[in-house]
């Protein structure tokens, strides 16, 4: 699925979804798996496969890999008109970049019984798959009454429509028109503006195993002098989150995915600043995410200098504990008028020994990357 | 070595007091200067530092066996003509005149291999890290050791084997090498009694041995615990060898327990002062005088004071810090 396949995120969905009646859906396919793609896809009642069932997690891409031959045997029959959603996460990171991509036929047409998903997860209670993250966030896009299923076993369903997928991660992660204002719209109908004018997005209170800044206690408590309110999001529901992110006018936050969550319904004059915590190019789409959905070009902070992850584990940059240039994120932060100038402390020298060690004590001991170039962690 | 900072300065003078050249150290993923106090005595040419292969090469086995074969890669380990592995909690004692390796050479006659015992000493209910000194604090072995040389209930204990650096085939490892078919070589390896070793020990990969009458010309003090406080930051940093067998996670903390109450036995017993080798102690203040090496090992202990002070903020280090009966002396002072 490597291709020459460019994302346009302000050209027009091209086309309207499509329709398959009786389609087979796969959502365990046989074939090998690569990677983090396994098999799964959607298959007309002849037995040829349905294309636009390919799953994608950016433009060239894919999460998903047709099965080698259409399901078999006795399949449940779902019965009325249902969406094609795509894969469902329970991460809110992928569920909100991955799992509302073709939802934008919504808008207009009320007809729906329900969305269909190919599962993530192997889970042997199917609803368990929607418990959380999931059901909040489809409840905010006003589509409670909707039916949700993902399936773990084939299904035949009467009619199915499969729209285009217009977000994902990436170059996608500026989504297309079309799905841009249907997400603002339902989002920001979900609450109305509420909240202090400066928030600082947390990971503090994560699981560990989740990664953040080594010393983020150490920033939390400086921005808290400057007047940032700590804002927890996996504590918070969906509308409780979107109030407080269209009331800031200033946003500090290290790159997480509350922030998929923020540009949807950011008002244009927030001011925006990332510290970047993890050594990847997912970066990127957060910017391109805030300037498509919101216009605001947020301020980067690449000031890191080297990470911790654990020992003798395979190592997942998003899941790192990263070291920063304090001196320098200061600098960058009061340039840009989100603190006075000084303000931002360095910690003291057994700061980071101790935030090293309450992070062993959960998850096992550390293994030191150095970082050098700093300004070049994205590529 | 990985976080060994406040132990590093004794070891080292104790180690070069004792006559062996440049001591070959290798770390990893410091964050309490020890690495920093071994590239400075490495600038005095006591040490030759270099991180551990595996901090970069993640695929290879176990911490301290790469170590151990990287060292043989180094032209300093080639030239040597005897070679010994000892950790940073081993100090090696000799017996004869001032304890150097010059008088173990001069009062045994000429040997190949000699393989001392390895003598365990427990916490002797210290709590605090202190000034990270170890022999002047931890004097009480879990077993006297006239009891060990007598015969101790037939207690077999670990050797560390000092080695003419000339065989043409030995695998260089943690406690004794591998000779493939060393009794027909015709060569010399002794316990510390001065007695050849049989083919029974020498041709297979035994560790253990008894040591009853072993330790006539010297033995190796360990100290795997020291105190309270510098066991939970041990149980912290983890094992060199086995990684389930020090944390905090639920698999590795019953092991973790375990290895502290196995090796925390014979408080009772009489304390023991041991016979460091001539010119240590001298050596080890020159140490503590250097501008450099000074303060770092004064951050060193600051460091794992503060370790243990993070720690005693999570639930899992309060949990093992009561499994071992640690009660902080603030805590007692506060308890009036």
């Amino acid at each position: 699925m490597r291709g020459g396949h460019r994302f346009d995120p302000d050209a027009p969905l091209s086309s309207a979804p499509r329709v398959v009646r009786r389609a087979h859906v796969h959502p365990w396919g046989a074939g090998e798996a690569r990677g983090f793609r396994r098999r799964a896809g959607v298959f007309t009642e002849a037995g040829e496969a349905v294309s636009e069932s390919i799953c994608l997690r950016g433009p060239n891409l894919a999460a998903t890999l047709m099965p080698e031959a259409p399901p078999e045997g006795e399949m449940e029959g779902l019965a009325g008109r249902w969406l094609f959603g795509g894969l469902l996460y329970t991460h809110f990171g992928h569920l909100i970049c991955e799992s509302i991509g073709r939802l934008w036929p919504l808008a207009a047409d009320t007809g729906f019984d329900g969305i269909l998903f190919f599962p993530k997860k192997k889970f042997g209670w199917e609803n368990k798959q929607f418990a959380g993250a999931p059901r909040g966030l489809f409840k905010a896009l006003g589509l409670g009454r909707l039916d949700l299923r993902a399936p773990q076993r084939p299904v035949v369903v009467e009619e199915l429509h499969l729209p285009e997928q217009a977000f994902g991660t990436g170059e996608m992660c500026a989504a297309r028109p079309e799905l841009r204002g249907f997400l603002r719209e339902r989002l920001c109908a979900s609450e109305a503006p509420s909240g202090p004018e400066k928030i600082y997005v947390s990971r503090q209170l994560l699981n560990s195993k989740r990664g953040s800044l080594l010393l983020e206690d150490h920033l939390a408590a400086q921005l808290a002098a400057e007047g940032y309110v700590p804002v927890h999001p996996q504590e918070l529901s969906i509308p409780e989150q979107v109030a407080l992110y269209r009331a800031a006018r200033q946003i500090i936050s290290t790159d997480c995915s509350a922030l998929h969550l923020a540009a949807m319904v950011a008002e244009p004059q927030c001011q925006i600043a990332i510290v970047q915590r993890a050594p990847t190019p997912h970066i990127h789409d957060f910017r391109r995410q805030f300037e498509a959905f919101a216009g605001i070009t947020p301020l980067i902070l690449d000031v890191m200098t080297g990470f911790w992850s654990v020992s003798g584990q395979r190592v997942v940059k998003r899941e790192v504990f990263t070291e920063l240039e304090f001196s320098r994120l200061g600098e960058g932060l009061s340039a840009a008028g989100f603190i006075t100038r000084g303000s931002l402390r360095p910690p003291g020298a057994d700061a980071a020994v101790a935030a090293k060690t309450r992070i062993e004590a959960a998850l096992g001991p550390l293994s030191h990357h150095a970082l050098d170039r700093p300004g070049d962690h994205a590529a | 070595m990985r976080n060994e900072g406040p132990y590093v300065l004794e070891w080292v003078a104790h180690h070069r007091a004792i006559g062996f050249g440049p001591i070959m150290v290798f770390t990893n993923d410091c964050d309490d200067g020890t690495d920093r106090l071994l590239d400075r005595l490495a600038e005095l040419g006591h040490v030759i530092h270099a991180p551990n292969p595996k901090a970069v090469f993640t695929q290879l086995g176990v911490w301290q066996v790469a170590a151990l074969r990287y060292a043989t890669a180094f032209n300093a380990f080639r030239d040597a003509d005897w070679v010994m592995t000892l950790d940073v909690d081993e100090f090696l004692e000799l017996s004869p005149g001032g304890g150097t390796l010059a008088d173990l050479f001069a009062a045994v006659p000429p040997f190949d291999l000699m393989s001392f015992a390895v003598l365990g000493y427990n916490s002797g209910g210290e709590v605090e890290i202190g000034d990270g000194s170890v022999q002047a604090r931890f004097q009480i072995p879990r077993m006297p050791l006239e009891a060990v040389d007598h015969g101790g209930g037939g207690l077999k204990s670990a050797v560390k084997t000092l080695m003419r650096n000339d065989f043409e085939k030995a695998q260089f490892r943690n406690h004794r090498p591998r000779i493939d078919g060393f009794s027909g070589l015709g060569r010399t390896w002794l316990d510390a009694g001065g007695r050849p070793l049989p083919a029974a020990f020498t041709d297979h990969k035994i560790n253990l041995w008894p040591a009853a009458g072993a330790l006539r010309f010297g033995h190796v003090n360990h100290h795997s615990l020291r105190s309270q406080e510098s066991f939970l930051v041990k149980a912290l940093r983890g094992d060199a060898m086995t990684p389930s067998r020090m944390g905090f996670d639920a698999a590795a903390r019953a092991n973790t327990i375990r290895y502290w109450a196995e090796r925390n036995v014979g408080l009772e017993n009489p304390a023991r002062q041991p016979k460091p080798p001539q010119g240590a102690e001298a050596l080890l203040a020159s140490y503590h005088a250097d501008p450099v090496l000074g303060p770092l090992h004064g951050a060193a202990l600051a460091a794992h004071r503060a370790k243990v002070a993070a720690l005693l903020e999570t639930e899992a280090g309060r949990d093992l810090a009561g499994a071992i009966g640690y009660r902080a002396t603030g805590d007692v002072e506060a308890a009036g």
